[in-house]
């Protein structure tokens, strides 16, 4: 207890680099003045809030360097980096090229100051005081993820802002697509809602993907089971052929099944896709489930069996509710899956009324070549948002699936 | 060849607990096998992984042949590390195992096959160059592992528990060849274990750890016969020893020297009724287990262990006695061992 | 001890696990998918076939039992190879593959290995990482169609404040030959890195951690490990990801159906868009068929190298 208290005192106090201390101060007041413009000012709106930030993020940065705390030197550091890194691009892509040579100045200037910030925290005193640990790594870390956040996440801020955004601050050409320029509007969701045939897609996919689920289920789940327990040698080969199926894609079956539909006369309702759905779920749903029921003991079974039940009353009682995360996996599956197709929908059904919500927004949403991008973006938000949040959490488990024969655990 | 010193080492992972490793200091031999033992939990592996350089300490100096190596990577150590799994790359042969800490270190080309056939015919290994980890044995693994920690010609050799991952009967084998390669080979080594027996077999000296602090750093016999306190008394010896609180004090005897009072010879000896209350044939010797009778120590209970020559009943109770010279003192509240004193037992 | 009396089970017909096979209950259970498997994939599969051998169109009927009636022979095959857009449909569909893996990998790679060990907040990073794969594929590429827009692209502006373009001459992301294909390899990265490096992040956190060590131990720096160990042990995992990821790319149809569809003068188009184009809008089921075969033997090619791969594991 001694001891813990003795190295508490140390790391917290001791050791502090005057420098360190400096560097804290000079956050602190910066901060506090930058609080003071923005409220004395009464500067609002989107840039308040930025600067807001800026304020909270400078005090935590200020304290975490005061208490020695590694993350937020690294903090700094990265953010040092990548000052240099943006004035870099800024001096050779932008400045001096367009001749700009007082902004070019300013940020030969701003980097220096980072460049200082940098070698100083990384000098061999600071390092002593932070465990010796490196902040290099951790840098490169947060600038690749931040690029990579950035390119992959961008398309749906924009989203986000073109659907409230007002038609002409939308399509004004000089205006900051990143901003709103001017105030937000319900509109385009006003227009979605009512104006389209939005709320009728939504609930096909609904009708089309409840129903599809029960299918796969019904279908996937004892098969899983056959093959997982009861079936020896042929089993396996016939789960490997069945994952092959798999790989047949939709766009070398849409052609043959077109005609299989118009046949059937479900041409044109949603019923051809509740037919032919289950044929691109019910492959990968059952290669899922026999890894899940293979992974289950057989003595719970043969427990089962000792007690009486049948080799199929201990599938159903036993079985299927230890399963229940294996199902809820294949449930998900399912339902994103049909949100997410877009060549059956296109081939079989034609009249917006009975469309899906993945073919219904990119074809009837265009009307004739005059896009209404605001409702379109609108749409592609709520459609999105919700499956991408749920598959989100299930992700683990689809990986599972499909690296199951690659890394044998 | 090395010798490896730690001053007031110290490892917290979490601020404001207490730390995995406290202030330790030690000091190697050239070239002895120095045992970390401990059960887990004890900062035995937290010190070897410091040691080699793969976590950092929180406080402290770590010294390799005299230079302080806190900030050289593993490395710059010029140390060699044998893990619990052996860590053999799955997809190398053994040739490309035992090659790659020479490539990696930029030793010229035209002496790696010389090394490498060196390393391989130290071990024994010769005819597996070719084959690939996962088609060898756990003994082989453990030889390839090896050529692979000596191909560099390292100053220290450190060792991550390697026999844990072996069965019972291989394990006593492997054992006898690791000793066996030390006493060849003579480089400095430290092993981790939670194995007394393997330390007691193995070390040139043991160094007792619990809860990251070092309970007593001695050869084989001195922390067997000479314990720093209670922890290293119990930790080391199965049955462990006879540990009971008397008179502010508490007093220790090894189950072995706990004998049939007529067999203790020494006229300096105190007596005991022990009443039995379970008897363990073993083949080779009894394990009885039972409560002393009477005077100051009634009712506690006692663990005796006896070679062949009687015969003892449950629920009887016999004479049993203990050389004055086996009784070992702990201070009640530091626990850690006091001269002998006299005192009354009845 | 006393041993009780053994229970003599009610049903005295079942059988242990271990001992018996229940084959006809296992046939009775899997027989509905692989029934409907066979009829909804077999057939159609073999259906697709007849009609690139066949003059099948939309509207006509097919007299089925009289099938051999309308086999033309290798009449359809003649006639898309001499067609120009086949040809850029298949120059296409192997260049974008083949394009997007090797980005995608690459990225993935870097990604897979930034996230690798636990940080505060990785599990929003993760989410907003993965936006663009678990969102529906149809509506991500509207989202990039605003995005690469002609005239009010966001790409386009950011360019024109920059200075770099001129903003009454603005590229033409979807409508200039070599621009449009950069934009849809893009796009299907877009798509695939956050799979990609998912299915990497788990491969990495299967290599046990003693075998980095061990390396750095004996001597190797970052590249090193990276290079000589950890991508060679990821083998199998690497092989995954780059296969379905070819399979996504491959037999894609929304992404170049939704931002080019194929144009400009077919520059983009694909064998996926070319067999809906000629298949579905233009009738000509026959010319459609023939042109989705073409898919068959990449497929064919990947299965084979999926269960070479689910065989080589090589964790040990």
């Amino acid at each position: 207890m001694a001891t813990a208290a003795k190295l508490s005192a140390t790391t917290a106090g001791a050791k502090r680099p005057l420098g360190i201390t400096g560097i804290s101060a000079l956050l602190l007041l910066a901060a506090v003045a930058l609080l003071g413009l923005t409220l004395f000012r009464h500067v609002g709106g989107l840039t308040g809030v930025f600067r807001l930030v800026a304020v909270l993020v400078m005090v935590l940065i200020a304290l975490g360097l005061w208490k020695l705390h590694n993350a937020a030197r690294t903090f700094l550091f990265f953010l040092c980096a990548a000052d240099i890194i943006g004035c870099l691009l800024a001096l050779f892509l932008y400045a001096l090229r367009q001749s700009h040579y007082r902004l070019a100045v300013f940020l030969v200037v701003q980097m220096c100051i980072s460049a200082a910030f940098i070698w100083y925290l990384q000098s061999e005193g600071v390092k002593r005081a932070f465990q010796n640990l490196n902040p290099w790594p951790t840098t490169v870390k947060m600038l690749v993820l931040t690029v990579f956040t950035v390119l992959l996440a961008f398309p749906f801020y924009w989203m986000v802002i073109a659907t409230f955004k007002q038609n002409i601050d939308l399509y004004g050409m000089e205006n900051n697509p990143f901003v709103f320029n001017l105030p937000p509007t319900l509109d385009n969701l006003r227009l979605l809602f009512t104006q389209t045939r939005f709320l009728t897609w939504l609930t096909n996919t609904a009708i089309v993907g409840g129903i599809v689920v029960v299918i796969t289920l019904l279908l996937a789940v004892p098969a899983a089971y056959a093959l997982a327990r009861l079936t020896g040698r042929w089993g396996e080969r016939l789960g490997i052929g069945i994952f092959l199926t798999y790989l047949v894609p939709p766009t070398l079956l849409f052609i043959p099944l077109s005609r299989v539909v118009a046949n059937l006369g479900l041409q044109d309702t949603i019923w051809s896709l509740v037919l032919v759905y289950p044929s691109v779920t019910v492959p990968f749903s059952i290669w899922l489930l026999m890894g899940f029921f293979k992974s289950i003991p057989r003595e719970l079974e043969d427990a089962a069996m000792v007690d009486g039940l049948t080799r199929f009353g201990a599938f159903i009682k036993m079985v299927v509710p230890i399963s229940l995360s294996g199902i809820l996996t294949v449930v998900i599956f399912t339902f994103t899956l049909v949100t997410q197709e877009y060549v059956y929908a296109l081939t079989f059904i034609s009249p917006e009324s009975q469309q899906m919500v993945g073919v219904g927004i990119p074809i009837f949403l265009v009307r004739g070549d005059v896009y209404f991008w605001g409702s379109l973006m609108a749409a592609c938000l709520i459609a999105s948002l919700p499956i991408a949040f749920i598959y989100n959490l299930f992700l683990d488990r689809f990986i599972a699936g499909f690296t199951v024969g690659a890394v044998k655990g | 060849m090395a010798v490896v010193e730690t001053r007031k080492l110290t490892k917290v992972f979490k601020q404001g607990e207490l730390g995995a490793v406290n202030e330790v200091d030690l000091e190697t031999r050239e070239g002895e096998f120095l045992v970390f033992l401990g059960p887990s939990g004890s900062g035995k592996t937290t010190l070897l992984r410091m040691i080699a350089g793969l976590e950092s300490p929180t406080a402290g100096e770590i010294l390799i042949g005299g230079k302080v190596v806190n900030d050289l990577t593993p490395r710059e150590r010029r140390i060699a590390m044998v893990f619990q799994s052996y860590a053999l790359y799955p997809h190398l042969t053994v040739y490309n195992n035992i090659v790659f800490p020479l490539k990696a270190q930029k030793v010229p080309k035209n002496l790696h096959k010389e090394k490498v056939e060196w390393a391989s015919s130290l071990l024994g290994i010769g005819a597996l160059l070719q084959r690939k980890p996962r088609e060898l044995s756990g003994g082989e693994r453990q030889r390839v592992a090896l050529a692979r920690a000596i191909v560099r010609e390292p100053s220290v050799f450190l060792l991550d528990e390697p026999l844990s991952n072996l069965d019972a009967k291989l394990r006593l084998s492997a054992r006898e060849e690791l000793e066996r390669f030390h006493r060849r080979v003579g480089t400095t080594t430290i092993y981790v274990t939670h194995d007394q027996v393997e330390a007691m077999a193995m070390g040139n000296r043991i160094m007792v750890l619990n809860k990251g602090v070092v309970r007593q750093l001695g050869t084989p016999k001195e922390v067997y016969d000479d314990p720093a306190d209670t922890f290293v008394a119990t930790f080391l010896g199965s049955p462990p020893m006879n540990l009971m609180e008397m008179d502010g004090m508490i007093v220790g005897f090894r189950p072995e020297h706990f004998r049939v009072s007529e067999d203790v010879k020494e006229s300096a000896k105190v007596t005991f009724k022990f009443r039995v209350e379970n008897v363990e044939y073993l083949g080779a010797e009894f394990i009885l287990a039972g409560f002393l009778q009477g005077g100051k120590t009634d009712g506690k209970k006692v663990i005796a262990r006896l070679l062949l020559g009687h015969s003892f009943e449950i629920g009887t109770t016999y004479d049993f006695a203990v050389a004055e010279r086996h009784l070992k003192f702990f201070d009640r509240t530091t626990e850690k061992r006091i001269t002998p004193r006299n005192f009354a037992w009845q | 001890m006393a041993v009780g009396p053994v229970a003599k089970p009610g049903k005295t017909k079942f059988k242990s696990a271990g001992a018996a096979r229940s084959p006809l209950l296992g046939i009775a259970m899997f027989s509905p998918a692989v029934l409907y498997i066979v009829l909804l994939i077999g057939l159609p599969f073999l259906l697709a076939i007849f009609y690139a051998f066949s003059d099948a169109r939309i509207g006509t009927e097919m007299d089925l039992a009289h099938f051999w009636r309308h086999l033309v022979g290798l009449d359809n095959f003649r006639s898309i190879l001499q067609s120009p857009s086949f040809r850029a449909a298949l120059k296409n569909s192997i260049i974008f593959t083949v394009a997007a893996q090797v980005i995608v990998m690459v990225c993935a790679n870097i990604l897979s290995i930034a996230l690798e060990k636990p940080f505060r907040g990785r599990g929003l990073v993760r989410f907003l990482i993965l936006l663009p794969w678990v969102a529906p594929v149809s509506l991500g590429t509207i989202g990039w169609k605003w995005i690469l827009d002609s005239i009010y692209s966001v790409i386009t502006w950011a360019l024109v404040t920059l200075g770099f373009v001129n903003k009454y001459s603005p590229p033409m992301w979807l409508g200039q030959e070599g621009l449009a294909i950069t934009s849809v390899i893009l796009v299907h990265c877009w798509r695939l890195i956050p799979f990609s490096t998912v299915i990497l992040l788990a491969g990495r956190s299967a290599i046990p951690k003693e075998i980095p060590e061990a390396a750095s131990i004996d001597g190797a720096g970052f590249w090193r490990t990276l290079f000589q160990i950890n991508l060679p042990i990821m083998t199998p995992i690497l092989g995954v990801a780059i296969l379905f990821g070819t399979i996504f790319t491959f037999t894609d149809l929304a992404v170049v159906n939704l931002l080019t569809n194929g144009g400009p003068y077919d520059s983009t188009q694909t064998l996926p868009n070319l067999a809906f184009n000629q298949g579905i809008q233009g009738s000509d089921l026959a010319a459609g068929a023939a042109i989705s075969v073409f898919l068959v033997p990449v497929l064919v090619v990947i299965a084979y190298f999926m269960l070479r791969v689910a065989n080589r594991a090589e964790v040990v």
